[in-house]
This record gives C-alpha cells, structure tokens and sequence, in this order.
C-alpha cells in the first residue's frame, strides 16, 4: 500500500475492512498525537498519557462508521479532537483548571524576542541553546491554562490552522484566536525571563 | 491575528527542541491498539449475509424474522407450483392437444408435414392445428408454414372446439377430394378401355369373314353359357354373366358417384355388346351377331369384366390385394382413413344403391371411417377389413409416437 496515500484515503480503506490501512495512519500520527497528549495533561498526568492515546486510537476505531458521514473532514482534525475531548476529561476528573483564563496580556514582551539567536539548530551552540529553551518552554506551558495551552500546542506543533482548531477546540473562531495570543503572550513572557539572563551574558 | 502572525519562530523551535520530542507510547500500547483495529475487521461479507446481519441484529426480531421466512417460502413453492402447471408453462398451448385429429391432414401432405416437425417443440398445438387450417383453406401441399406468426390465442374451450370441427371439415373435405381424382382416375381408365373395344369391334368386322366354322362353334357355345340365368339374386347386374360373377366377390360395394357416372357415360355401342344386352335377342339373331362379332365379344367380355372390377374397386380391391398391402397403398398416397362394412338388405333393389359414406371419426385415433355398405359379408372381406383397420392403426401410433 502506497506511503503517498492521504489520511483520508487511508481511512476509507479501513472502513472498508483493510488493517493495514489503520497501521499506516497509526505510524504517521503515533509521535505528533502522543507528544500532544503528554503536554496537554502536563507533567503530572504524564502516566495518563498511555491511557489517553490508547482511548483515542480505540475511540477511532470504534467510531470509523461515523467517518464515511463527513466529506470534507480532515482526519487529523477528526484525531485531534478526540484526543483533546478525552484530555480534557482526564483534566477536569483529576481537578485540573481547564477553563480559559486570559490573564494579562503583555504585547511589549514581543521586544524580547529580538534578542533571541535566530531559530535554527544547525550549530551545536545553538542546539545546546535551543534545547534548554524547549525545557523551559515546557515549564512554561504548565503554566498555562488548559485550553490556552492546546491552543499553542496546536497551532505550533501540530500546524493545524485557526479553522482547524475551532473543530478540535469545539471553539468560535475569535475565541480560538484569542486563546492562541493570551497563549503567545504569557510564553513570550515567560521565555523572557528565561532568555534575559543569557542575553545580559552574551552583551558582557 | 492571522496564522503567520500568531505563528511564533522562536517558540516553535523551542517547542520542536523539547526533551520529550521523541516520546513515544508504550510498545504494549501500540500492540494494544493495532491489535484491537484487527479485531474490529471482520472478514469482507457477502451482501447476503450483511442483509441477513441487518435483519437480524437490528430490525427483526426473532418471531417476526420467522414469519418472513416462512411467508418467502410459501411464496416460493406457490411460484413453483404455478409454473409447473400444464397451463401456465410458457410456450406450452393454451389449447389441450388436437393432434389426432388434424394428424389425418398432416399425413396427407407430407411437405407440410415434414415442415411441422422441425419446428421448435415449444410451438402449440392450437398453433399447429390453426396453420394446419390455413394452409389447408388456402394453399397447395406444399405451402410453408409460418409457424412463427403465433395467432391470438382463443378462449380454451372455444378454440378447442372451433379447432375441432376445422379439422373434421378438412377431414372430410380432404376425403372427399381423393375420392373424385380416385374416380377421375378410374374413370379415365375406363375410357381407355372403351377406345380398345372399339378397335377391336372395327377390327373384328373386317375379320369376320375370315373365321373358320370350329371357331364359330367354339364362339357360340361360349355365348350361350354366357347368357345362361345369373346364379344368385346378390348380383348387382341380375344379367351379368356366369363367369363374371365368379370372379367378382359376392359383395357389392360401389365407389361414390363418379363410377356411376363413369358406367353412364358408356356408349352405346358397348352396352350392345354387353352380354346383358344380348340376352333379349333370339338365338338367330344371336347366331347372326356371334357369326359376325365372335372375337370381339370376347374380347369386350374381357374388357368390361375389367371395368366391372374397376367399379367395384374397393371391396374388390381389399379382397384382390389384401388389407395390409392395400392399407399401405394408402398410406403412400396420403388417404388415411379406417373402414367399416355396414350391412345391407339382402334384396337386389336395396343392394343396388350402392355406397360409401365417410361420416365418422374415429375416436381413438382421429382418422374418417369410410362406411362400405355391402349385401353380404363374407369371411375374407372381414379379415381384410379388418387387416386394413389395423395396418392403418399401427401406422397411426408409429407416427404418433
């Protein structure tokens, strides 16, 4: 079966009874999907990770009669969102604070990122930096609330569109958007404040 | 905020720099879950079984699936049934079989017939029967059958009977027909003979002067034992002569009307030298008429002994030949037909209306009875008779079969 096949074709041919249409789609969206899960839940539901990725895979599987219905679906977004309803639901059984809530918004913050080395990782000095910014960065998400955090998530690792995420998010577009910059804002800052130290000892 | 703008670089490269960029689920996980999509996946089913799964699982219960399929099965075999009956088969005749009746027709024109039977069986016996009819009406022996132009199919009863009384007509009609060209031909004959008497009479005149006294003895005493007094009163002639009667069979059994014409149209001349004739003459004049037509008395005496058998052909024949020759003879010429002897009064005046009637059909196997009436029945022409019947019967069933 052909690599170059698009999810959705693929996902026809499992409805259709093919198996190994299903271990296709499985290996292209395993890593993006649980790397999506563990950072919604954070890292004190990271053992609910497994839990969750498997509930959505099998939810899928379960629900692939629901999947000839639409036509225009995109079966990531499909994926996406029920992986983050059943996040969610880990989140809110475990106690964890889901709702929006938008905070301050700092756009001056948006300053401090000139100072940031370019975003490339071809010098290993710039992968030794990266590599503690993205430590950091997940710091910082813990940070955030739930939905703003998959807002970012979204967006940034999985590429997915404003459109896009209004489905997964079950979200009015403006709402979305505005998620996405409470979002922005808050990481910059925070990054910011990770960043200042090691800008103040590359102008020494 | 457009998704360029909200799109932040630096965060994205971050985010891709994370230490748990390369997690991964469990190996149990990812077994869990593969395995369980396999199990989800039937084997491809038949749309016969999705629609007994469909059935079964979601729209019927258990007694009303029952009840369906035994509706589905009754409806099954009442199809099955219906389609078996004689009478609903397609391209089976709507009409019961006519074919003993029209098979006399059949056989009688061969060309026809041999046309009938490579048609396809499916075609119907009304539809055989109906072409028979047409082509009996309209055309020669010969004429194709169009056994493809099936006509309208008739109500059952009436077609049969209308079939039926067709095919008696043109039974009959047919019958009729052959008796005429049977007596056109013997006619015909006894014209020929009648033109051989007469040159003989002119030969004799001119012999007659030359015969010798034995021969004029030996003439004359043939001529008086010819018109010595007929034996018995079942003669059809009372004047036939003694050694006539002899030949002929004591029967008197007559083809129709044109042998009696044909006995008719006789000239004259002939019926003066019948013995009959010369009967009422003195012996003088006898003497004087054997003097001078000694050898052409003999000789019509032949002749018309000749044609008396030729009248009398059919009693005379069966007897002459035999009833399985002359059944065969028929059959060659296409005149099916059974015979029956029908006795008659003994006395001359009933014996003489001589006749044959063709007014029946043969039940068992559809062929014209041919009537004879006879005075009297003697043991041969029984045996004959009945020779015949049966040579025409097997014929019939052979064919049939």
């Amino acid at each position: 079966m052909s690599d170059f096949l698009s999810d959705e074709a693929l996902m026809q041919q499992f409805c259709a009874g093919q198996a190994q249409a299903f271990q296709l789609l499985y290996a292209r969206h395993e890593k993006p999907l649980y790397r999506y899960v563990r950072r919604v839940l954070g890292a004190n539901l990271t053992a609910q990770t497994d839990e969750v990725f498997q509930d959505t895979w099998m939810k899928l599987v379960d629900a692939r009669g629901g999947w000839q219905a639409r036509e225009n679906a995109s079966f990531k977004t499909w994926l996406f969102t029920l992986a983050h309803h059943r996040a969610i639901d880990i989140l809110r059984k475990n106690g964890r604070e889901v709702s929006a809530d938008e905070g301050w918004l700092d756009d001056e913050n948006e300053a401090a990122w000139q100072h940031w080395p370019a975003p490339s990782t071809e010098q290993p000095e710039q992968q030794a930096f990266w590599r503690k910014a993205g430590k950091q960065l997940l710091d910082c998400l813990e940070g955030l609330p739930a939905l703003q955090r998959a807002a970012f998530l979204l967006h940034h690792e999985d590429n997915l569109s404003v459109d896009e995420m209004t489905q997964v998010l079950n979200a009015e577009f403006e709402t979305v958007k505005s998620r996405l910059r409470y979002a922005l804002s808050k990481l910059r800052t925070c990054m910011g404040a990770y960043l200042h130290p090691i800008t103040e000892k590359d102008a020494s | 905020m457009t998704d360029q703008k909200s799109h932040d670089a630096h965060l994205k490269t971050a985010l891709d720099n994370a230490p748990d960029d390369d997690a991964l689920p469990n190996a149990q996980v990812r077994k869990a879950v593969l395995d369980y999509a396999k199990l989800t996946i039937k084997p491809q089913q038949s749309w016969l079984s999705r629609i007994k799964n469909w059935l079964i699982k979601d729209h019927f219960a258990n007694t009303q699936w029952a009840g369906l399929t035994s509706l589905s099965a009754v409806f099954l075999v009442t199809i099955l049934l219906w389609r078996q009956h004689p009478e609903n088969v397609v391209g089976v005749s709507d009409v019961p079989v006519t074919i003993p009746e029209s098979a006399e027709i059949a056989q009688k024109q061969p060309d026809a017939t041999l046309k009938k039977e490579a048609a396809p069986a499916v075609v119907s016996s009304a539809e055989i029967t109906q072409a028979e009819i047409t082509q009996d009406q309209a055309a020669p022996a010969d004429t194709k059958v169009e056994t493809k132009s099936v006509p309208a199919p008739l109500p059952q009863a009436e077609t049969q009977q209308t079939a039926k009384s067709k095919s008696i007509e043109i039974a009959q009609s047919e019958l009729a027909k052959s008796e005429q060209e049977r007596s056109e031909r013997e006619f015909s004959r006894q014209l020929k003979d009648e033109k051989i008497a007469a040159e003989a009479d002119k030969k004799s005149n001119t012999d007659a002067a030359t015969l010798q006294p034995s021969a004029k003895k030996v003439a004359k005493e043939k001529i008086n034992t010819a018109n010595a007094p007929a034996p018995t009163a079942d003669m059809p002639m009372a004047s036939a002569p003694a050694p006539m009667a002899a030949a002929a069979p004591a029967i008197v059994a007559e083809s129709a009307a044109p042998n009696d014409d044909a006995t008719q149209v006789a000239p004259a001349k002939n019926k003066a030298m019948m013995p009959g004739a010369t009967q009422t003459s003195s012996a003088d004049k006898l003497e004087g008429n054997i003097e001078t037509n000694n050898n052409a008395n003999v000789d019509s005496a032949t002749q018309t002994e000749k044609r008396r058998k030729g009248i009398s052909s059919l009693a005379t024949k069966i007897v002459q030949i035999g009833g399985k020759a002359l059944a065969f003879q028929d059959i060659q010429a296409g005149n099916m037909q059974l015979l029956a002897l029908n006795m008659l009064n003994s006395s001359a005046a009933v014996c003489e209306a001589k006749q044959e009637k063709l007014t029946e059909i043969d039940t068992q196997t559809g062929l014209p009875i041919l009537i004879m009436d006879v005075c009297h029945a003697s043991e041969p022409l029984t045996k004959e008779v009945e020779l015949y019947n049966q040579t025409m019967k097997d014929w019939q069933l052979k064919q049939a079969n």
